[in-house]
Formats: C-alpha cells, structure tokens, sequence
C-alpha cells in the first residue's frame, strides 16, 4: 500500500512538471482567419501546407470570417482573454478601432520585434503598407497585400482611339480630369439606343471616399488642409466634380456603380468598359477573362508624381493568444513568404506588401503602379472614420443627378469631415 | 360526492403541474431570447455607449429619441420607407387578390399556377436580389440586353439601379414578386372558407360577375384582409435586404430604408445606445400601424 502511494506521489510530481514545462512554450497550433476572398488570393492554404511541412510538429488551421460585421464577437472574446484565431485578417486598419482602444492587438514593432529580423526592416515595405496599418503610432497591422486606386485602361480601345503613348508602350497619362473626359468621350460608343462601349466607369459606390481621396491627392498632392486636417475643398475638386457631372449626365461616366461597387470591374472583365478608374489590380482580372495584354495601367491625373490612394489588407494578432511568436513566424514565412507574395500579384492583381517581390512581377505594369504606391496615401485613422464609406457616397450621387448644388455637396462633404473626431482612437 | 370533488381536484392539480412543466422550455426561451433583450435594449436606448470607444453605456435619459427626431438622415429613411410601404402594400394586396381570385375561379387544375406563384418565397430573398442586381444592371444586365438586343427596343433600356424613380420602382418590383405568393396563399385561403351556399343565394338573387365579387365575396374576406394587411404592412416596414442588395441604398439616398439606416448605427459606427433607441421608434410605427390596419378591418 505504502509503495502504491509513493509511486503515485511520484507520478503526480512528474506530471506537474510536465504540465509546468509546457506551460512555458507556445501551443504549437495557430489558427489563421480572413475573408473566403483573401484565403484565396493570398494562397493562404498554400502558405500553411508548406509552413507544416517546414515546421514539423506545427498545425495551421485556416478558417473564413464570414463578414468584418462579426469582428465586434471578436473583441469581447479577446476582452476576455479568450480567443479562437490567431492571425486575423482585416481589410480596412480602420476596422481595428475597437481593438486598439482596448488595447487586445500586439504591436508588431515593440512586442514582437518584427522589424528586426534581416529582409523585414521597415525599408523593405512597401509604404503605403506601413503606413495603413499604424495606428497611434503603433504598428498594430502588418500589411500583407496592398493596393492603389490607377486608371485601369483596354488596350485596343486606347490604340483604336489614338490614346496611346508609343513611347512608352502604354496607354496616355491624362494630365487634367478634362483629359479623362475628352478619354472616356472618344471611346463611348451607342448603337441603337444601348450603349456596345461604355467609355469610363468611375468607382461611385461606397469606396467613392477612395476615389476622392486618389483624385485629390493627384491633383493638390495633398489631401490635407494647412491644419493637417482632411479636406477635399480646393479649386482643382470643384472642377473635377463639374467634369463627373457633366460625364454622368452625358452617360459617358457610367453610374452603374451606385447599385455595386463591382459592377466597373465586371463590365471592364467583360470588355464592355474601356476605362476603369478604381482600384489599380483590375487590370490582370481582365487578362485573365479576355486574354493576355488585353489592359494596362494608366493613373488618375496627377497621380505618377503625387500619387494615389493606397490601402493594405493588414494581418493583426490578438494578444489574447497563446502563440504570439509562432503567429508572427507564419505571417514572415508564409503570409509574406515568396510564393504568397508573387501569386498574388501576378494570378490575382494585388501587390506584395514586400517592394522586393516586385522583381518577380510578368507585367510591366506593376512597377509603374508601385511608383504610384509609394507616394500614395491612405484613409486618415479618425474617430468615426467609417462615415466616409458611408456617408460621402450617397453626398456625391446627389450631385452627380443634381439633386444638389457644387456649393451644397461641397458643404456636406465637410460636414461629414467635421462630424469626425480627428484625433486617433 | 365531496371524497370525489377532492379527488378530481387533485387530479387537475397534477394536470396542471405537467401543463407547467410542458410550457417551461418554450417560456425560458422566449424569456432568454425575447423579454431579457427586449429590456436590455430598452435600458441601452436610454445611454450613450459607442461599443468601439466606450468601457460601458452612460445613461442620458430621452436624448437619443430626441436626436432621432432632429436626425434628417432619419427622417429621410422614415419617408423613402413610407413612399416604400405604400407602393408595396398596394401591388401586393392588389395582386395576391387578383391572383387568389384567378385561382378560386380557375377550379380544377391550378395546382402547377400555385407553385409558380408560391415558387418565389422558397428562395433565399438575398439571393434573389443578387440576381435581380445584375439582371437590372445598365451595360451587362439581362434586363437591357432582352430589350436591345432580342427586341430591338434600345431606347427602353434604363439605368434601372442608379436613377430615380427607377431605383424605387425596382425594389419594389422585386419586393412584390418575392412575396405576392404568399399573399396569394392567404387570400385563396379565406376565398375558399367562404360557404358556397352563400354565393349560389347571390346568383339565385341576380348577382353576377364584379356585382357578386364586390357585393359579396370582398365583405365577406373582412378576417383576411386584416391578416394580409398586418402582414403586408409587417413586410413593407421592415424591409432590408432588397434595398441593400439591389440598388445599395442609392441613388443618394433615395431608397434607404429605415432599417438600412438603423442597421448603420448599431453595426457600422458602433452606435449601440442610439441604434437601441432608432429601433425601439421603428417598432412603435410599426405596432401603430398594425393596430390601425386591425380597427380598419373590423369596422369595414
């Protein structure tokens, strides 16, 4: 009996050591989660398979958020300290707002010393990148795709029309939004009362704020007034928004956008839309669907030398997690590993978060777009800052039908800006 | 006589004990699900709590029904739902009847018209306005294409999404072609609970054609209006998904609907206090409205 109690003592102290030791190391599981779109386009499950294989021992669950309108469940959870996913991806560093003001995300510069590592410094970003996922100064996402609003152009349209640089083998840079007029004016074409060619789509659904902020920026190479506060009043907008009207009213700027923000993408895959001004990735989509060399590149006015807008896909990690250093290993090798890298860019259209992938790239077009993304800027990180996917759009529809004044839709515009807190988070 | 009242006395007692322990599940549930939110967003209509930015709400009274009715955005929703509500309800009492009465008279063979009609509910309305989307879409909907291009009437295609009143007709085109089925159902239900001795006392009088069916059939559906009305009014009041999918909310916003506008408070800015307090006036029209249609009913 004695000799029972003393190994069962012993049994007992080893397991508490046991159970003490792995205690200390991360669970060697990590769970990754983003929209179906991204698991896709960033080759996530690609990425995992090959992190397991690399990394015997680890497992890298892949799971679909199913909307970012479910990211408030993930907050109480990590408020909590409790958590299912390990690396989340988010679209909009935006939509971290209630995390950073919780203080639930790890900054991936002072808490997981990410930049340290050789090939990951801040210089081997691209910036714009960087930039949309800092938050109060904290680098709280890490950029893993970015993208930049450019003037997504149809080849044969563009040379059929006369609009195309021989020079340069690409499609004409317009100087003013007059140009994009004149542009969109000689490729539009009706027959019998419908239109065969539509000549540009602007993108005017919810991402107009995007539109905007890349058209100003182009043309002032700000998009902030002499306080550092947002502000779309200038000479150069107020002549832009004539030029859309006039462009709208004419039929020669299509409004399909209102009723769906892809409906420019889906009529320019369709090669139904010669001009798509938007975000700059649309133009592989269409070499994809109607054959190689079919689009190109060009950028809005003024935006090779200001630049544009740029917006990043972000990955942030919960500090709610058990596995920060094993999450933040994935996001290095797998995440922003070559392969993610280069497939995204050149099967999908989105640009790699690293400026070195670039070399990898089989179109030529996208270092001229990265030109463009290192110059570009992104959403201003306000208190409420959401109102300017929701609010501005519907501001210029009404203008565009002129249901409103240029004075009127310039005043709501500002009113939507002044109703944000401009302070961060 | 009085050993036996005792007895059947006990046996109810033990009836009504299992008719308690029966009723229990469906009561807690109701009680988790239905009364606890119910008070709970009561109390939180009357804070101020931005879930994002807020540790926790800060009761402000009345404030937030007050800003309602100084929100013009609201009151923009209150009327696109209104001009909404009284399209729809109108196209589909109108056409659930029409169609109730083609298959009360048809008789015989109508069960293939029935499935056709009812066909539209069965599918997800999300989906269905997916599809409406593109079909109404101005340079690659099917819509356009069948007029242009099948028809050779080009100059009837439209910018059936982005352009008002186009934009409204279209949600509510959808919205009726989505429910009427439904209303059909209901209709045909009530027409053939009427007692057919009823009907053949008004030929054997002379009564024929429109004369019998405003003279006797409609007075008599009294009961089913007041269901089809409640129904048709719950259904135009909350609408949401054919807004948000076909046009988006737009042009402008000419065909954001209130719960659109409700839905961007509470789920977009976080606005969780406001948000409690748009719904709770949303439910109020919404209730008013049904009582109305209910006393309208019973008096006419």
């Amino acid at each position: 009996m004695k000799k029972i109690l003393s190994v069962m003592m012993i049994l007992a102290m080893l397991m508490s050591m046991g159970s003490v030791a792995l205690a200390e190391e991360e669970p060697q599981k990590i769970t990754v989660m983003g929209l179906s779109w991204q698991i896709t386009k960033i080759f996530i499950e690609e990425a995992a398979a090959q992190f397991e294989k690399d990394h015997p021992g680890v497992e890298v669950v892949i799971e679909t958020l199913p909307d970012y309108a479910s990211l408030p469940t993930y907050a109480v959870n990590w408020m909590n300290g409790e958590t299912d996913v390990d690396v989340l991806l988010i679209g909009d560093a935006n939509n971290a707002a209630q995390f950073v003001s919780r203080d639930l995300l790890y900054d991936f510069e002072e808490d997981l010393k990410f930049f340290e590592e050789e090939g990951f410094a801040k210089e081997d970003f691209l910036g714009v990148g960087l930039l949309d996922g800092t938050i109060n100064d904290k680098q709280y996402g890490m950029p893993i795709i970015c993208e930049a609003y450019a003037m997504n152009c149809n080849n044969a349209a563009m040379k059929e029309a006369g609009l195309w640089d021989e020079d340069r083998d690409a499609p004409v840079m317009p100087a003013t939004w007059d140009d994009v007029y004149e542009y969109a004016k000689k490729l539009h074409k009706v027959e019998d009362g419908k239109v065969a060619t539509q000549g540009a789509v602007i993108q005017w659904g919810s991402s107009t704020f995007a539109t905007l902020i890349a058209a100003k920026q182009g043309m002032d190479g700000t998009i902030y007034d002499e306080n550092g506060i947002l502000s779309f009043e200038s000479e150069n907008f107020r002549k832009m928004l004539e030029v859309w009207q006039k462009g709208a009213k004419e039929g020669i700027f299509s409004k399909e956008t209102y009723a769906d923000n892809m409906a420019g993408r889906n009529s320019f895959k369709a090669g139904i839309t010669s001009l798509l001004l938007e975000t700059g990735g649309a133009f592989v989509e269409a070499d994809v669907n109607l054959g190689p060399g079919t689009a190109s590149l060009s950028c809005f006015p003024g935006g090779y030398e200001n630049g544009s807008y740029g917006f990043s896909t972000v990955a942030i990690i919960p500090r709610a997690t058990k596995s920060p250093k094993l999450a933040a290993q994935f996001i290095k090798e797998g995440l922003l590993g070559k392969n993610s890298q280069t497939g995204t860019l050149n099967v999908y259209g989105k640009m790699p978060a690293l400026a070195r992938y670039f070399e990898n790239a089989e179109l030529k077009d996208w270092q001229f777009l990265q030109v463009v993304a290192n110059n570009s800027v992104c959403t201003p990180k306000y208190k409420g800052a959401t109102k300017l996917s929701t609010e501005l759009h519907p501001i210029i529809q009404s203008y565009l039908d002129e249901a409103i004044t240029l004075d009127e839709c310039m005043d709501k515009l500002q009113a939507v800006i002044d109703s944000m807190e401009k302070s961060a988070y | 006589m009085a050993k036996f009242q005792r007895s059947l006395s006990a046996r109810q007692r033990t009836k009504a004990r299992y008719g308690v322990i029966f009723v229990l599940p469906a009561f807690l549930l109701a009680t988790v699900f239905m009364i606890y939110p119910l008070f709970a967003s009561l109390y939180l209509s009357l804070t101020k709590y931005n879930f994002a930015f807020d540790t926790k709400p800060q009761f402000i009274g009345m404030e937030n029904y007050v800003k309602a009715f100084q929100d013009s955005a609201f009151i923009d929703s209150i009327g696109v739902t209104a001009v909404y509500s009284v399209l729809y309800f109108v196209l589909v009492m109108l056409g659930g009847l029409i169609l109730a009465l083609m298959l009360f008279y048809a008789k015989g063979k109508t069960s293939v018209f029935r499935t056709a009609y009812f066909l539209p509910i069965v599918i997800p309305l999300s989906l269905s306005s997916f599809i409406f989307n593109w079909i109404l879409q101005k340079n690659y909907g099917l819509l356009n294409y069948f007029l242009a291009d099948i028809l050779g009437v080009g100059s009837l295609t439209r910018e059936w999404l982005s352009t008002n009143p186009w934009a409204m007709i279209s949600i509510v085109v959808v919205s009726v072609w989505a429910t009427v089925g439904f209303e059909t159902i209901l209709f045909l239900n009530g027409l053939q609970a009427l007692p057919e001795d009823m009907l053949e006392a008004g030929i054997v009088d002379g009564a024929t054609g429109f004369r019998t069916l405003f003279s006797i059939i409609l007075p008599n559906l009294r009961e089913t209006f007041a269901v089809t009305g409640i129904w048709a009014i719950l259904q135009a009041l909350k609408v949401y998904i054919v807004p948000s999918l076909v046009t988006w909310g737009g042009p402008g916003t000419a065909t954001t609907v209130m719960y659109m506008y409700v839905y961007r408070q509470s789920f977009t800015y976080l606005e969780m206090g406001y948000g409690a307090a748009l719904g709770f006036i949303m439910s109020i029209l919404i209730m008013a409205l049904s009582l109305l249609n209910m006393r309208i009913s019973k008096k006419v």
